[in-house]
């Protein structure tokens, strides 16, 4: 394995390989910028563009794309509340309020550096797991699968706090959402209205576009506010900011640590998908923190978890996809692709056989992700100035790339109309104080739950016991309880401690 | 006639003489094709397997086909293959819109519901590629043969769910060889099948048998029978469904067939039905398959149409 390792790893240092590692890392991080137009469909679109390159190289193209887009997606989050795709959500809840008050470049040197030091964690971690990453994957089935997603919904009410009667209710509406379209279960059509376009039901990133940023641009639009930040003066500008952002990483170290592990071990289980990652890591951020109450307005804590997690979760969601051709994500699905199109079949013999391949990937996104982050940490000082701008040229501007993205995710029209449909829901949302982030993640996870609750009832032959028998399942369980009730037994212990 | 009359009546000849030649430019296009890009539509997100043949073939179409021209890879997803199917049935039959119909799944949806358009009306091009799948089964399980198989009770059965293809597979395979099935359903796709049988979830699982070969070689799963006439070059030691006596088991394939728009004029779908087959005889695309372990065999398009009547018929008696 140590050779296979070194191999890779020396074969990046060739001027043709760090040329294309440093190209997929500017498209993946420019195209990661704006939302919509992120992973998936620059994948797509790069994808025939490395026929012609040896297998390796495109390995390296690939991973430079894939590598750099959580922090590009990022830059879009925390400026102007757009997530790049699903994996940046959480990213949104604490980098937006910080350039709402004027401190876009800290949120930007957080997440630079969360996203860089959680990539090289992540791999890290990886190294060390790495033999185990077989068992790991075989002892996840439904009934953890189930659990996982269950910890997943549990957090998003949590996360959505203020008010929990309404975060239950747009959670519960989200639910709803997912289960239109075709059935994974049982193949029935529901809720198509005869249509071809429900089929797939409501599909995520046309979705994520028009209830987070076409929502957010259209309350700019109504709001007295000419700036995104709430006072254009305020914004501190320059280096400044960056460097109190990345001094803030140090100093909460251990929550990045935390939020690595996180990320690796959910990248790697297959079948949950990236968008949960950061969710989970914000959320056991949120609940193990001395002062949540910070948290939404503005708390670093808020934006290193969410970064870290889904920077380390890349590297891990590698294994499941290159290892048995499961893609972890809905860009790993397109990864398999090229592999196949390269002349490599995924799968244990992948594994057995070129596992410098395996680690070129690994190597490649991590460096990317570093890559990005410094560049992103040069470019901020100019990106900052959105904030400052007035919104009367954002609106339009940003507006029409969400429309872009739209459509660009799979050349739909309907895609873009849908996006229009729920800018205006969301906005009706935030207008009547509903939570929107459980609606979101109420869809992303809501058909999941469905089908491995069932999965796990088909499987078992003992009923719902299956869920409490197996010792990781259980496992789970028991630590979704321990999270929800972990502020509770830290108010107890700090009213004996205070006596 | 006075001068300027004269010059009237020239201009006017002129401009009716120019549109005239107008209209023969369409003939002339026509007698000359290709003379622009080709679009082949693929109903599916890119990096599936019809993606990807696509991507891997499309080169040797430019080389094979007159005057050089791209052949241009689009991907249209949506409804299990169908939105992209319904684009290729509203091109202009003029031979530069063709693509996939994804059978047998496009007929088992039919049976069904109706779709709002008849895919059989279509012009069939080509046949690339019949995959042939295989029955898989745990490489720890104690089910060594298709006899061991018929004997337990239940066989649970990993698969997609119900009007996918894949479920087909496993309701004539239930049908044909007599098994006492218990269905999992909700696995999304042949990838999670096999990870699903590896870790115990179920019995036995119906997937491409190139795809997945890489499993049995590694030791993880083992093919208890082929769904071919014959036994398949890279699992000699695995009988075939007929070899066996269930010939009508070999109606579980897919196919990868292309189709033009209805009217497509058979000398169009001739001119790429001969850059197919040429381009599947090119030695480096054939080096291509075999790394890639894609299997591509050349049909025309007529004959494999109707191959494919008689094994909807076995569809439509197991549904």
């Amino acid at each position: 394995m140590t050779e296979a390792f070194l191999y890779a790893l020396a074969k990046i240092f060739f001027w043709k390989n760090l040329i294309y590692i440093f190209a997929g890392t500017l498209i993946g991080l420019f195209f990661g910028a704006l939302p919509g137009l992120s992973s998936v469909v620059s994948l797509s679109i790069f994808l025939p563009l490395t026929y012609g390159m040896d297998p390796l190289s495109a390995m390296f193209f690939y991973s430079g794309l894939m590598g750099a887009n959580p922090f590009g997606g990022s830059i879009s989050a925390i400026l102007i509340n757009t997530p790049g795709t699903a994996q940046n959500i959480a990213t949104i809840f604490d980098g937006y309020p910080m350039t709402q008050k004027g401190e876009a470049g800290r949120a930007l040197g957080i997440s630079a550096t969360a996203s860089g030091l959680g990539a090289i964690f992540g791999i890290l971690v990886l190294i060390i797991i790495m033999p185990l990453v077989r068992k790991i994957i075989m002892s996840f089935g439904p009934p953890e699968f189930f659990m996982l997603v269950l910890f997943g919904l549990c957090m998003v009410v949590v996360a959505a706090r203020g008010n929990l009667v309404k975060g239950l209710f747009t959670g519960c509406l989200g639910l709803l959402l997912s289960f239109i379209g075709r059935s994974s279960l049982t193949g029935t059509l529901r809720f198509d209205f005869n249509t071809f376009y429900l089929w797939d039901g409501i599909v995520l990133i046309p979705f994520v576009i028009g209830i987070l940023a076409i929502a957010e641009l259209i309350s700019l639009g109504t709001k007295q506010q000419t700036t995104i930040a709430y006072s254009a003066k305020d914004v501190a500008t320059g280096y400044k900011g960056l460097w109190k952002g990345m001094k803030d990483v140090f100093q909460h170290k251990i929550c990045l640590l935390r939020s690595a592990c996180i990320g690796t071990l959910v990248g790697i289980i297959p079948g949950i998908g990236g968008a949960v990652a950061n969710v989970v890591s914000y959320t056991v951020a949120f609940q193990s923190s001395s002062h949540p109450e910070t948290f939404g307005k503005g708390d670093p804590e808020g934006v290193i978890a969410p970064e870290a997690a889904n920077n380390a979760k890349d590297g891990g969601s590698m294994l499941p996809t290159l290892g048995f051709g499961i893609p972890g994500s809905a860009e790993m699905a397109v990864l398999l692709g090229a592999f196949i199109l390269h002349g490599l079949t995924p799968g244990p013999v992948l594994i057995k056989e070129h596992l410098d391949i395996v680690w070129a990937l690994i190597l490649g996104m991590t460096f990317s992700g570093i890559l990005a982050s410094c560049l992103g940490i040069l470019v901020s000082k100019y990106v900052i100035k959105i904030s400052q701008i007035n919104v009367s040229y954002i609106i339009p501007l940003v507006g029409a790339i969400c429309l872009v993205g739209a459509f660009a995710y799979r050349d739909n029209v309907l895609d873009v109309l849908l996006a229009v449909i729920f800018g205006f829901i969301g906005f009706g949302m935030k207008t009547f104080g509903f939570p929107i982030i459980p609606l979101v993640m109420g869809h992303v996870l809501g058909q999941m739950a469905e089908v491995y609750f069932n999965q796990s009832l088909m499987i078992s032959e003992i009923g719902y016991g299956i869920f409490f028998t197996r010792k990781i399942s259980l496992g789970l369980f028991i630590g979704t309880v321990v999270v929800l009730l972990l502020p509770f037994f830290k108010k107890r212990f700090q009213k004996k401690a205070a006596k | 006639m006075t001068g300027s009359q004269h010059k009237k009546i020239i201009a006017a000849f002129t401009i009716l003489f120019s549109f005239f030649m107008l209209t023969l430019i369409p003939a002339c296009m026509a007698a000359d094709y290709p003379s622009k890009n080709i679009v082949w539509i693929v109903a599916s997100a890119p990096g599936g397997g019809f993606d990807t043949y696509a991507r891997a073939i499309s080169p040797y179409l430019t080389k094979y086909l007159p005057n050089n021209v791209n052949v241009i890879v689009k991907n249209v997803s949506g409804a299990g293959g169908l939105t992209g199917a319904s684009q290729i049935f509203a091109a202009k039959p003029d031979g530069y819109t063709f693509g996939y119909l994804y059978y047998p799944g496009i007929a088992i949806i039919q049976m069904e519901k109706d779709i709002g358009f008849d895919p059989s009306k279509m012009v069939p091009i080509a046949q690339i590629a019949a995959d042939a799948q295989g029955l898989f089964v745990p490489a720890k399980s104690d089910l060594k043969t298709l006899a061991d198989l018929q004997k337990k009770d239940p066989v649970k059965i990993l698969t997609q769910p119900k009007g996918v293809t894949m479920y087909s597979f496993n309701l004539i395979a239930e049908n044909v060889f007599g098994l006492k099935a218990k269905y999992i359903t909700g696995y999304k796709g042949s990838a999670v099948v096999a990870t699903g049988l590896m870790r115990g979830d179920g019995d036995m699982g119906i997937l491409p048998v190139s795809n997945f070969y890489n499993y049995v070689e590694s030791g993880d799963l083992r093919i208890l029978v082929t769904f071919t006439d014959k036994r398949e070059s890279l699992t000699p030691d695995v009988p075939s469904a007929t070899e066996l006596g269930y010939p009508k088991a070999t109606a579980c394939k897919s196919w990868k067939i292309l189709f033009g728009p209805p009217g497509l004029p058979a000398d169009i779908a001739n001119t790429l039905q001969e850059a197919f087959k040429n381009a599947l005889d090119d030695p480096d695309l054939k080096a291509w398959g075999e790394k890639s372990n894609s299997s591509m065999e050349f049909i025309d398009g007529q004959t494999a149409w109707k191959q494919l009547q008689e094994v909807f018929k076995v569809y439509q008696q197991y549904r």
